[in-house]
């Protein structure tokens, strides 16, 4: 109903001449798409490759076996499950986070950090709290309870594999009830609507308007869960299509049957997620002020004890921290190899960031003008984008990196690490800028017509300073994020060449665990520290309650 | 014509002086800080007037799947650490040349080897590691282990992990072709199948397992390194696997004759000085300074007769695990 009155906005200037002005088509701001094409033209040559490569590789074989139909089931299986329960437990999460008293700069910093927590990170906190020598186990034994559990198998792997993605689909949620209008929060106070109608009926359109981007974004982190398999899968027969391509990459050196199995993930992604990838937009109102300030609901028993367990599911696995810097090693930490490699991390991680945030926000903005011209491409430039996604990141390194050698290893290998942590950034990046980028935008498109504003004026002048929080805070995440990826580099490093969870890896398998243990703990330290000088940075200038 | 001139003039010096490049492509671990190959580099470059590059891969396996798969575009001149499971595999790709070595100098590594391609730069025997502290009885045979109920082992997944294929072949070695039924028999006891050696005994030293597939010399590393000597390795009288590493020059090689000089290092005390404290296995030439500490902690186990796998001979040991997991 709320939604409705806002809709009625254009009747007091005069209906028809609002009509004819908003069907006018948009132009120009070639220089903002440059991105977005090129990243177009990458596809195509990827693609091209790819035709080549099976067109010239004869002696190719394909056998759809057994286990093959395992890790496609498998793949499937858990993902969907922790999709389902991460999407529910994310929501429910964003309520008792918006009921509660907290401050939002400490919530999204901290829900920011559970997403981009390094995944050996969490695995090993888990580990260390529900393990068979776990604290937990540990209690158990300390007041004689004979009870025993496995984390391993299962279990392990839907417990680790929603931790990151609750946290982004709270982050998601919790952004979205924060950018509820001031306006119609005071139209459902004074009306007296309770939270439950709130959710379930006035806001319903607004918190999950663009759901399905949502559930994209988390199937396709649930299904490349490639660490947490290789942790927690206790049995040969939990193994994933990812898991498949790795064996075939690295041990059997079959790049065509690794590129067939990446193709049909992709394909079955596609299937699933193409009916849902369409461009919607409820915001349609003017927004004179969000109400991450004003609130009219207020938290209850309930939201306090879900607080409770959440907080502790949250925060348990970071006590492995204490245990890394209990193994304090100065010596290691000032070595050269330790330097250099937090270095290679910073200019991958700045490197792909921007690769990402240049294409995120060019194709945001052919998104936008796409969707403003009516034209049904608009949704093409959704699953362009979120395409390369779908294809499991090691068959991604192959291809790069079989590109290279038939370019005589003409591309520095960092470049293609930045370039492929790129391709995974992006649609992250677009998911988090979205909702802003197209706030009020028939009415800004109204005004762009009416006084005639070039693109990038609108770009500089209305897009930038709309999304500046929300893309400084996104930015902080994926840079974070890349320097965290453990995947890409594993095909791209040298002796010169290394980053922090490389060199994680490299103690990992020289029996230096506690090194290992060290380094992960700084490297968190560091994580937490940075995103919250990042956090600090984007709430300069807001006052908080 | 002037500027050409000035080019020439001063990329002359540089090329002048430019030291000769080996380049080497290893796992990981071998040159990482605390493995071997920084005080085999430096040991090296000393004699060598030129300069080692190294270049990782994952694991073993993966060092083979690289050369594969680029047929050496990368060009190495050497391939370092592939397992001895790979060999007739590697060999069969035409991708590596033979070395250059006498069989006079091959006579002096302390274990047979008569290989015109591949040479051995250490060895060690699959053994299962336990903490002595917790496990007063360890099993003396494979078959006792199948039998205790009380033991939780952690295993490699053979597909992914070359330990974890060592295990496989291990076996077959001991029961032939009731290999499925003895794997049947051990499934109670194996808890986690890891899919790498690292990560396996990582879970291990976290207390998800008794024991823990690795190699004999294991112990070693706990007891010199960490000063703590309750880790084991248990010894079975049935005899224990072998597995052997070795490096290989390739067909393609840019700098042959310094790959060769590197090989003939390779089996001297200035290389094999640094592999029982830097890659923890055993050397190939005997002698060596300080190694009683090393033999103390990593006895020799019963040896089993070697075997060269060829790929038949791997996918059937894979195929006797795999039917065997429900």
């Amino acid at each position: 109903m709320l939604l409705r009155k806002t809709k009625t906005y254009g009747s007091s200037i005069g209906h028809q001449v609002l009509t004819k002005t908003i069907n006018q088509k948009l132009e120009g701001g070639l220089i903002i798409k440059l991105p977005f094409y090129f990243y177009i033209v990458i596809l195509l040559f990827l693609l091209t490759f790819l035709i080549n490569f099976f067109y010239e590789t004869k002696n190719y074989s394909f056998v759809f076996d057994n286990i093959l139909k395992q890790s496609i089931k498998f793949t499937f299986f858990q993902a969907i499950l922790s999709t389902i329960i991460s999407i529910i437990l994310g929501f429910i999460l964003s309520i008792c986070l918006y009921l509660s008293n907290f401050k939002r700069k400490i919530i999204t910093t901290f829900l920011n950090f559970f997403f981009i927590a390094p995944v050996l990170f969490i695995s090993y906190g888990v580990i260390f709290i529900h393990g068979s020598n776990g604290l937990i186990q540990n209690i158990f034994q300390f007041i004689n309870l004979n009870f025993s559990y496995t984390f391993f198998g299962i279990v392990g792997i839907i417990y680790v594999t929603s931790y990151f993605n609750i946290a982004l689909s709270a982050n998601y949620f919790f952004r979205k009830l924060t950018n509820i209008p001031e306006n119609y929060l005071k139209l459902m106070s004074a009306n007296k609507i309770s939270l439950y109608i709130a959710l379930t009926r006035c806001l319903k359109p607004v918190i999950f308007n663009n759901l399905s981007i949502l559930i994209t974004m988390v199937l396709i982190f649930c299904i490349s869960n490639f660490t947490i398999i290789y942790i927690f899968a206790s049995s040969p027969l939990l193994t994933t299509i990812e898991m498949a391509i790795y064996q075939k990459i690295s041990f059997e050196a079959n790049i065509s049957e690794a590129v067939i199995y990446g193709f049909l993930q992709t394909v079955i992604i596609i299937l699933i997620l193409i009916p849902t990838l369409k461009l919607r937009n409820n915001f349609q109102m003017i927004t004179l002020r969000v109400s991450e300030n004003y609130r009219i609901y207020q938290s209850n028993l309930f939201s306090s004890f879900f607080l409770i367990i959440f907080f502790l599911y949250f925060f348990s696995p970071c006590l492995v921290v204490i245990k890394g810097l209990y193994n304090f090693n100065i010596d290691l930490l000032f070595s050269k190899n330790t330097i250099l490699s937090f270095l290679y991390s910073l200019i991958i991680a700045f490197s792909s960031l921007c690769i990402a945030l240049m294409i995120a926000i060019s194709s945001l903005f052919m998104a936008r003008r796409l969707h403003e011209n009516n034209s049904y491409l608009s949704n093409y430039v959704i699953l362009s984008i979120f395409i390369i996604s779908f294809v499991p990141s090691i068959s991604l390194s192959a291809i790069l990196f079989m590109i290279n050698v038939h370019l005589n290893f003409i591309l520095p290998n960092f470049l293609i690490v930045a370039f492929i942590n790129s391709f995974l950034l992006t649609p992250l990046i677009f998911l988090f800028l979205f909702p802003k980028f197209m706030e009020n935008n028939k009415y800004e498109k109204l005004r762009v017509l009416q006084f005639n504003i070039s693109a990038v004026n609108r770009f500089t002048r209305i897009d930038f300073l709309k999304i500046k929080k929300e893309l400084i805070i996104v930015s902080s995440s994926c840079f974070v994020l890349s320097m965290g990826d453990l995947t890409s580099i594993t095909l791209f490093n040298s002796s010169n060449f290394k980053t922090v969870p490389y060199l994680i890896s490299q103690l990992y398998s020289s029996y230096r665990y506690d090194d290992a243990f060290f380094i992960l703990a700084i490297f968190v330290l560091f994580i937490v520290s940075f995103l919250y000088m990042i956090n600090s940075l984007a709430y300069k200038n807001v006052k908080i309650r | 014509m002037k500027l050409l001139t000035l080019i020439i003039v001063l990329i002359l010096p540089i090329s002048l002086v430019s030291k000769e490049q080996l380049n080497i492509l290893t796992y990981d671990s071998f040159t990482s800080e605390w493995g071997p190959g920084p005080s085999i580099q430096k040991s090296f470059e000393e004699i060598c007037d030129c300069e080692v590059n190294w270049t990782t891969a994952e694991s073993s396996g993966a060092l083979l799947s690289r050369v594969k798969l680029t047929d050496n575009k990368e060009g190495f001149d050497i391939i370092l650490g592939i397992d001895d499971s790979l060999m007739s595999e590697a060999k069969d790709t035409n991708l590596f040349s033979t070395h250059a070595l006498s069989s006079s100098d091959l006579a002096k590594l302390n274990i047979d080897w008569d290989n015109e391609t591949f040479v051995p730069f250490d060895y060690g025997y699959f053994s299962f590691i336990y903490n002595s502290s917790k496990l007063d009885n360890p099993p003396k045979s494979f078959d006792e282990l199948a039998n205790r109920n009380d033991i939780r082992i952690i295993i490699m997944d053979p597909r992914t992990s070359t330990p974890g294929l060592g295990l496989a072949k291990w076996i077959y070695q001991l029961k032939g072709e009731q290999s499925k039924d003895f794997w049947k028999s051990l499934q109670d006891q194996i808890v986690i199948t890891a899919k790498s050696w690292s990560d396996g005994y990582g879970l291990f030293l976290e207390g998800e397992g008794d024991a823990v597939l690795s190699y004999s010399t294991s112990p070693a590393y706990h007891a010199i390194a960490e000063s703590d000597e309750n880790y084991k390795a248990m010894l079975f009288q049935d005899g224990h696997a072998e597995q052997i590493e070795v490096m290989a020059i390739l067909n393609s090689a840019p700098n042959k004759k310094l790959a060769q000089k590197f090989i003939s290092f390779a089996i001297s005390k200035g290389f094999q000085d640094h592999i029982p404290f830097g890659n923890w296995m055993y050397p190939v030439i005997d002698g060596l300074e300080g190694s009683s500490d090393f033999y103390k902690y990593a006895p020799m186990p019963i040896s089993l007769d070697r075997v060269y796998a060829s790929k038949k001979d791997k996918d059937l040991w894979i195929e006797y695990w795999s039917s065997s997991i429900d």
